[in-house]
């Protein structure tokens, strides 16, 4: 059983507060504006500081390795040492994408006068890790992505390089995992992690519940857990898969969320911009590219059954994403309702315009006044309609890459977005389809 | 069975699969999966030191009524020992069962349902859905049933029986465009 590590059982620190207040508030000025897209999700300061004085006597002496630190823990167990307040790490590395963040971390190395126990090391953690740095830490520290989309996959990549990088024997790590029994995803994700690492050879030897908040505008509710592990044996029962190798990005769907696509990035450059590996660079005309939605109609309020019978090109509500849709978008029709599901795959062949609907559209409103309002609206052009084999959510909430689509997740609205992930994966099941076509 | 149950037995199997370094939805050899999750197959006759009078006994056993069981050695590995009196789908599933049931921390156990201690039903449903799951991902038999291809050809290419794949599109919900289909 994990033992009870809470901070009312743990040693003072003799905490000077105006001092670690203080350290706290250098490292919050200094750290570059957060990238969401990349799950870049600072830790509220006193969650922070409350963890890094939790940590700091297990760590003291030791040489630790922060895959990825965003948050800054590095930086502040070394503020905090610098001015006496807690013993700090022997040796740090922090390993991360974004350059601000290590360009930030040198600076404030030297200027605090840590810099002798600070090194840093730009790295992608799809990437394997350098052959001269495997086995040779103490310890492990991260917070990564949570994987709220893929069941934790993203968190289990940067634990397998941070157990890579700990010695064979001795190595423990510090993994700050999602942690509300409320959600579904959370809970995967914790459970999957734990059994990722009983089966890899690692045991939890302490937890701390619901420990952390960040700073999300979205979702301020979310908290997290501190889990300590370390090696239940010298002889490892399973090789992790990921390590000692290079990652695709589509061997872990969602990596960074729904928000992103591959290619992802290779670091973020000191511009706080994505910088591509060569031959992976996005086209220069990328953003233009074509947009996947789904359109849902309800039949209580629309025929929609039988316009796509008859018509070829319809106008659409664009209640949601009106700023986003554009002529040359993709557009999978989806029906409401107990056979909910794909009926139609067409294209977008004008840009939003507010306006009623069409004299041929009002006749299939259930509620004429629902077409007459004028609102952002755009025209679709059906290219091939599924109605006597439709595409049901019956089959598609089968296929773990479609598990995060938006109109399964929330089915309320118009307009969703559709990843290109879930695009290829819906293609899949049209492709070879003896369905009917248009 | 609820679909949110389903899609837990899914989630696990998927979960598996990634552990042993397979892919999402490609065909496995379950005697090879099991190796790379630390785990060794045998058969009764494969044993040393197993006297003739039991071996005869167990070799005897009809598969219906023991199938497998699995153990832990002293040196960690699960060793998971395998009845030769079943079909090669049978035996896929068995093992990949039995992997199950490590994953899901149920105690080993050795002895078959006759002669079994412990037996749990709903430990060896967990265990049986799961490991269906790992031989044929949902997303694959969905899709089968959706394009209304033979299952004899799905049987085939992951080495499952026609009853489990029949199993799966009941469990998965899609038993009657399955029917009408055929």
């Amino acid at each position: 059983m994990p033992r009870d590590l809470s901070m009312r059982h743990l040693p003072s620190t003799g905490s000077d507060l105006d001092g670690e207040l203080e350290a706290l508030a250098i490292l919050e000025r200094a750290r570059p504006p957060s990238l969401r897209a990349y799950d870049q999700i600072p830790m509220r300061g006193e969650d922070l500081l409350a963890q890094v004085k939790r940590v700091a006597p297990d760590l003291a002496g030791k040489a630790v390795a922060f895959v990825g630190d965003h948050d800054g823990t590095s930086l502040l167990l070394g503020l905090l040492g610098a001015r006496g307040l807690l013993e700090p790490p022997a040796r740090m590395l922090v390993l991360d994408f974004d350059l601000r963040l290590l360009e930030m971390a040198r600076r404030l190395a030297a200027e605090y006068g840590f810099a002798d126990r600070l090194e840093t090391l730009a790295y992608n953690v799809f990437d394997p890790l350098p052959l001269d740095l495997i086995e040779t830490f103490d310890a492990f520290y991260t917070n990564p992505p949570y994987g709220a989309s893929n069941r934790g996959a993203s968190v289990r990549l940067f634990v397998t390089r941070g157990c890579e990088l700990v010695h064979r024997s001795s190595g423990t790590g510090y993994v700050l995992l999602p942690d509300d029994p409320r959600r579904t995803w959370s809970r995967d994700a914790m459970a999957s992690t734990h059994a990722f690492l009983e089966l890899h050879g690692w045991r939890i030897t302490a937890r701390i519940e619901n420990a952390h908040g960040y700073h999300l505008d979205d979702d301020p509710t979310l908290r997290s857990a501190s889990v300590q592990i370390e090696r239940a044996s010298d002889d490892l029962r399973v090789a992790m898969p990921w390590a000692r190798r290079a990652v695709s990005a589509e061997e872990i769907p969602h990596f960074y969320g729904q928000g992103v696509t591959p290619p992802y990035p290779e670091f973020i450059g000191a511009d706080g911009q994505p910088v591509f590996e060569p031959g992976r660079l996005p086209s220069s005309n990328m953003m233009n590219q074509p947009n996947t939605w789904i359109f849902q109609a309800s039949p209580a309020k629309y025929n929609i059954s039988t316009s796509l019978l008859v018509e070829t090109r319809e106008l659409w509500n664009c209640n949601q994403h009106a700023a986003k849709i554009k002529r040359g978008d993709r557009v999978l029709i989806w029906i409401s309702g107990n056979q909910a599901g794909i009926y139609a795959v067409g294209k977008v062949v004008s840009d939003p315009v507010d306006r009623p609907d069409s004299t041929v559209g009002l006749n299939y409103w259930v509620n004429v006044l629902d077409g007459i309002e004028s609102r952002p609206r755009v025209l679709v052009e059906y290219e091939r309609t599924l109605l006597e084999r439709p595409l049901l959510r019956k089959y598609l909430q089968w296929d773990p890459e479609l598990w995060g689509l938006s109109v399964m997740k929330q089915p309320r609205g118009t307009n969703f977005t559709v990843t290109e992930a879930e695009w290829l994966a819906i293609e899949a099941w049209l492709e070879k389809s003896r369905a009917s076509a248009a | 069975m609820t679909t949110e149950r389903v899609k837990y037995f899914e989630a696990q199997a998927q979960l598996l699969r990634a552990t042993a370094g397979a892919d999402q939805f490609s065909p496995i050899d379950p005697f090879g999966f099991a190796a790379s999750l630390n785990a060794i197959v045998q058969y009764p006759d494969e044993i040393p030191g197993v006297s003739e009078a039991l071996l005869a006994e167990v070799m005897g056993i009809d598969a219906k009524s023991w199938s497998g069981g699995a153990q832990y050695l002293p040196d960690g590995r699960l060793q998971i020992l395998l009845s030769r009196n079943q079909t090669p789908a049978r035996r896929n599933v068995t093992v990949l069962e039995e992997l199950a049931h490590r994953h899901y921390g149920h105690e080993p156990n050795i002895i078959g349902p006759d002669g079994r201690q412990r037996y749990d039903p709903s430990q060896e449903q967990e265990a049986y859905q799961t490991a269906a799951a790992i031989l044929v991902p949902g997303k694959i038999v969905a899709m089968t049933v959706y394009k209304q291809e033979p299952i004899e050809v799905l049987g085939v290419r992951y080495g499952a029986s026609r009853e489990l794949i029949e199993m799966r599109i009941k469990v998965l919900g899609c038993w009657r465009d399955y029917d009408d289909a055929a």
